[in-house]
């Protein structure tokens, strides 16, 4: 039986870990590569890897840090964060990432998304879309402009582009602990024809298990700051999880 | 341990640095990643590895020249292993549903196509499903162990071949076994401790299946 992943996801700003609250306010937690360490110890299904400063372009894509994560981890890596250039893009898979993940270049580039999907296949590329609420809807925004996009369709967009999966986040409740917004997910996930990543929000397991009982076709939740703050967290999680949800416990 | 010369098949797509790491990892350090046949034709054993599009991977495959007749005396010589990952596994087949006009190596008869899933089920088969018991040997025995899968379309064969299958919809070859030729439809080199050691065994000619 396919199990329901739990996947930690790390924002990354200078090469540090931090907490994200709101995309806005940021503190330092530590060291990626230790805790990826922990994380996959724990029994993390995959991990997801945002460097925001790659994705404001604040710097370059830093592939020194991805290479030492890379060589570290025997469960899938993706990332996300600065892939605008087709050479960039492949040489995050050089340096051992598994899946790429793309937001701006969704709308600004599509002819290297489509080139990426057309070498590496759909199953290796995620889109990324950073959800807000404005005026009574619930809206792409885009982050970099600093501006809803109201014409965007999430589905439309995910077969144009032949997107493998798509990677939601709640910025609204992101670093809130306020738990999942079950009526977000299930709303987005109802018209999707590819798995879903759901994000924003968690504080606990039991949100968790709120989510995955609220919507049952969800194929992943991730969380960012829970993961990081527990001690043994996706191991903890995933037991509480197991009565009523499947999920990966042999690691 | 025995010295094994490896050759991955580098088609300028394919997770080649996870891969590489992986080996590195449980203790294999002569790696090569190379698109040139004289070169492949040195190493004990090829890795087609797993990420790519079937169209493309194929056509980079035989811009180094007839890639179906380099592999077929490859496999002839003694001592020789092709290891397949994900779509590396299913470039063994004669054609794919998933790019027309563009044949398969022809490495095991079969053909791929589109995974028939359930209403409620999604494409891609992405992440960690069960499959059945590879082998008897101790060091891999697995009774239900979940591995990483990540695909959209599925090998149709022999079931002689079929090592160990996974259910998505439908029943999927996990692995495939045809003389020394393997082919892995999840990620070994994902799929944690388990993996690895699979990897592991399927080189050293360890696996007892």
């Amino acid at each position: 039986m396919l199990k329901k992943r739990i996947i930690p996801v790390l924002y990354i700003k200078n090469s540090i870990l931090v907490q994200s609250i709101l995309f806005k306010t940021y503190r330092p937690i530590g060291c990626p590569e230790i805790t990826v360490d922990f994380l996959i110890r724990w029994g993390a299904d995959e991990v997801i890897i945002i460097d925001l400063d790659a994705a404001y372009g604040v710097s370059p894509v830093n592939y020194e840090m991805i290479r030492n994560i890379a060589s570290r981890i025997d469960i899938p890596l993706s990332y996300g964060g600065g892939l605008q250039k087709l050479e960039d893009t492949h040489a995050v898979f050089q340096a051992g990432v598994d899946k790429v993940i793309f937001n701006q270049a969704l709308y600004e580039n599509k002819a290297m998304v489509h080139e990426i999907v057309y070498r590496y296949g759909s199953q290796a590329v995620i889109g990324s879309f950073d959800m807000k609420y404005d005026k009574a809807e619930w809206k792409v925004f885009n982050y970099k402009a600093k501006c809803f996009l109201p014409n965007v369709c999430i589905n439309t967009l995910t077969a144009e582009l032949a997107l493998g999966e798509v990677f939601i986040n709640n910025v609204d409740r992101d670093g809130s602990l306020l738990g999942y917004d079950i009526s977000l997910c299930r709303s987005l996930n109802k018209n999707l024809t590819v798995p879903m990543i759901f994000c924003g929000g968690c504080s606990n397991a039991k949100d968790m298990a709120i989510l995955f009982s609220g919507c049952p076709e969800l194929s992943a939740a991730a969380a960012g700051n829970f993961f990081h703050f527990t001690e043994l967290s996706v191991h903890k999680t995933k037991s509480y999880l197991s009565g009523t949800v499947p999920v990966r416990l042999s690691y | 341990m025995k010295s094994i010369k490896i050759a991955i098949f580098d088609y300028s797509a394919g997770n080649l640095g996870s891969l590489k790491s992986t080996f590195h990892r449980i203790g294999f350090d002569d790696i090569t990643i190379t698109n040139d046949f004289p070169t492949l034709e040195e190493a004990d054993c090829i890795i087609l590895p797993g990420v790519g599009s079937f169209g493309y991977c194929i056509k980079t495959l035989n811009q180094s020249g007839d890639a179906s007749s380099f592999f077929k005396k490859f496999l002839k010589r003694e001592g020789k292993l092709l290891v397949g990952i994900c779509i590396g596994m299913q470039l063994f087949a004669d054609v794919s549903e998933e790019s027309d006009g563009y044949n398969g190596l022809g490495l095991i008869p079969s053909c791929v196509r589109k995974i028939k899933v359930n209403i409620n089920q999604r494409l891609p088969h992405v992440g960690w499903n069960s499959i059945d018991k590879i082998s008897n040997e101790p060091k891999t025995s697995n009774n239900v162990i979940d591995v990483y899968f990540d695909h959209s379309y599925k090998l149709v064969c022999d079931p002689d071949l079929v090592v160990s299958s996974a259910f998505y919809g439908e029943k999927i070859p996990a692995m495939v076994k045809k003389g020394n030729v393997v082919g892995l439809q999840f990620h070994p080199e994902l799929s944690g401790k388990f993996g690895s050691d699979l990897l592991k065994d399927i080189l050293l000619g360890e696996l007892n299946c």
